[in-house]
């Protein structure tokens, strides 16, 4: 009896331990999201000629004054305004935590590892209607964008008088090489963290870049 | 089938009474083991209820930007809960005063007097719009504090391990080099805000030399959403703010003590473990003991299925009587008992969801305990059970 009751209980146990560890290929894939009907009149099929970048345009800008912008989606642990088709984009010059080889950041759109950087390399992008009105759908289901994707904004500057910046986005394109980092600065500040997350392959991996000349040098901590 | 003939029910009830001083320390065990998950249910679901209650899905808090949650390092200038007033549609506004509190919250070292050791409270500097926002307050004892003068809340005295007569009206407390007088008590709704000591937010600043605030707290009207703050907020970069919904504000705090949940369900599992153990033991020894008596039973025309039902039916009685007592003992003693925790201090709660499951575990204690000893009847003939005498 006893036996019996010890080799269920290691059934069990086993069926447990199991059941948590197994997950299939099905649960694991990660399915790119699709733009809404309504959204695909915002897309465009083919880049905009002659963008400019974040940093750029925020110290040049004029209020009202026509654009076009690239950057990436990205700069805040949430960059999406939840309802509206309102997202925050940073300079492509900025380095994603997804950029540093080896970094473990669970959010690598947040920059945590730039944050002093941030400042003057951010902006909001806010998709307007023919009214000049906030979409009220969320940019995630309305343009099927996710989180570091590369953009190029084409719309109008709003300029306040504080010299924040707003990007009123008539028409976007999404650019599906998503290149990611596409200059790499010179980061000479320590990582200044937002949240904690694991940077021992990042360390080994810069260790070894270190001797590597044919790697880009990007500073972590 | 259709002639099953069971025990009479007292033939297991008058088989518990014949053997008193086993029956009772098995009740004992049991009430134990009953009374050991009621208290880390207690635990679970007063930690949860605390947090649970603790947001309103209206109202919006607007910090520092890259604090992540940590409001106690936030820092925001002074002017900003009259600017996000102003500037944000749709925050609710009673006789021309808006919803908007401004907070200056922290940490710091609360003694009752110079001489006593010193123990970590949360402080919060606020304005009486505070009341408009955190709607559940209500002043218990005392009044709303004047110049140098706290409102503690209804758990702070657990936090900081005083007596109730050390925080009465009329004490005092010593904090940022301040001697500050209680001028009343307040409740909550059971929320995390009872462990706190509020005071005017502009004491607190002088006492600390700060002109800033931690944290901004917004009520927004019908109608109105928090898109319209959060939008605000990512778009006026050069105020470095961020906004959090209260209620994901309390929900990440949740899941921040996610492993401490799992290590109370643990226990919980532990310990209904071993309760099983201590049932089948008990329930191992009375039925060997009874074998000849239930082999009696077989050969008089009870069939095997009667004595089983009549061996679990003994064991669900003795276990839900323990599960009885411990709720008596649990809502008596238990219940609303105050624990210290690192953010503040809440309340075990017996309520009915802790019973339930208490009373789950207590059943499902009774059943198993008596079905191995069953078994090993069921295998005997009932010759070999006659001999055993």
């Amino acid at each position: 009896m006893i036996r019996r009751l010890v080799c269920l209980s290691a059934l069990v146990l086993f069926a447990s331990i199991s059941g948590c560890s197994s997950k299939t290929d099905v649960e694991t894939a990660t399915v790119s999201p699709q733009p809404s009907a309504e959204g695909e009149k915002y897309l465009l099929s083919d880049a905009p000629a002659e963008s400019q970048d974040v940093i750029p345009t925020l110290e040049d800008v004029e209020d009202g004054q026509d654009v076009v912008v690239i950057g990436r989606i990205g700069g805040d642990v949430n960059p999406w305004v939840e309802g509206l088709a309102a997202f925050s984009i940073v300079d492509r010059s900025l380095a994603a935590c997804t950029d540093i080889p080896g970094d473990k950041c669970p959010t690598p759109w947040d920059y945590c590892c730039v944050t002093d950087q941030l400042k003057g390399a951010k902006t909001l992008v806010k998709v307007v209607d023919e009214e000049g009105e906030v979409i009220q759908t969320d940019a995630r289901k309305l343009l099927g964008l996710e989180e570091l994707q590369t953009l190029v904004i084409k719309g109008q500057a709003r300029k306040d008088d504080a010299g924040n910046v707003t990007l009123l986005a008539h028409a976007i394109y999404v650019d599906p090489a998503n290149p990611g980092q596409v200059k790499w600065s010179d980061l000479e500040k320590d990582h200044d963290h937002a949240h904690d997350h694991d940077h021992s392959d990042a360390d080994e991996t810069k260790s070894e870049n270190d001797n590597d000349s044919s790697v880009p040098k990007v500073q972590g901590d | 089938m259709f002639t099953f003939r069971p025990l009479p029910w007292e033939y297991g009830i008058r088989n518990l009474l014949r053997r008193p001083l086993r029956t009772g320390l098995t009740l004992l065990a049991l009430t134990t083991v009953t009374l050991l998950v009621m208290v880390v249910m207690g635990f679970v679901r007063g930690l949860d209820r605390s947090l649970a209650v603790s947001g309103d899905p209206q109202t919006a808090i607007v910090f520092s930007l890259g604090m992540g949650e940590n409001l106690e390092y936030s820092s925001v200038p002074m002017r900003t809960a009259d600017l996000l007033a102003s500037s944000i549609t749709g925050v609710r506004e009673r006789y021309g005063q808006k919803y908007a509190s401004p907070e200056l919250y922290l940490g710091t070292l609360v003694r009752a007097t110079e001489d006593a050791p010193e123990e970590m409270g949360l402080v919060r500097g606020l304005t009486p719009s505070a009341l408009l926002v955190h709607g559940d307050v209500e002043i218990t004892r005392g009044d709303w504090p004047r110049v140098n003068e706290v409102l503690i809340g209804r758990m702070a005295a657990t936090k900081l391990g005083l007596s109730d007569d050390q925080v009465r009206p009329g004490r005092q407390l010593l904090f940022e080099g301040r001697t500050w007088t209680i001028s009343g008590t307040f409740a909550a709704a059971g929320s995390t805000y009872e462990s706190e000591i509020w005071c005017r937010l502009d004491d607190l600043q002088q006492a600390m030399k700060r002109q800033d605030l931690s944290l901004v707290a917004l009520t927004l009207g019908p109608g109105a959403e928090f898109q319209d703050v959060d939008l605000f907020c990512k778009e006026r970069l050069d105020l470095e703010l961020q906004a959090i919904r209260q209620t994901d504000y309390f929900a990440t705090l949740q899941k921040d003590y996610a492993p401490i949940r799992w290590l109370s369900w643990l226990v919980v599992a532990l310990v209904s473990g071993a309760g099983v153990f201590i049932g089948l033991n008990t329930m191992y020894g009375a039925v060997v003991g009874r074998i000849p008596e239930l082999a009696t039973l077989q050969t008089i025309g009870f069939s095997r299925r009667a004595a089983i039902l009549s061996v679990m039916q003994e064991g669900t009685v003795l276990a839900m009587t323990s599960a009885l007592l411990a709720s008596i003992i649990g809502y008596g003693l238990i219940h609303r008992a105050a624990v210290r925790f690192t953010m503040g201090a809440f309340e075990l709660q017996i309520d009915s969801g802790t019973l339930l499951i208490a009373y789950g575990i207590a059943l499902f204690l009774g059943i198993v305990g008596s079905l191995p000893p069953s078994v090993r009847m069921f295998r005997l003939s009932v010759v070999d059970g006659l001999k055993a005498v």
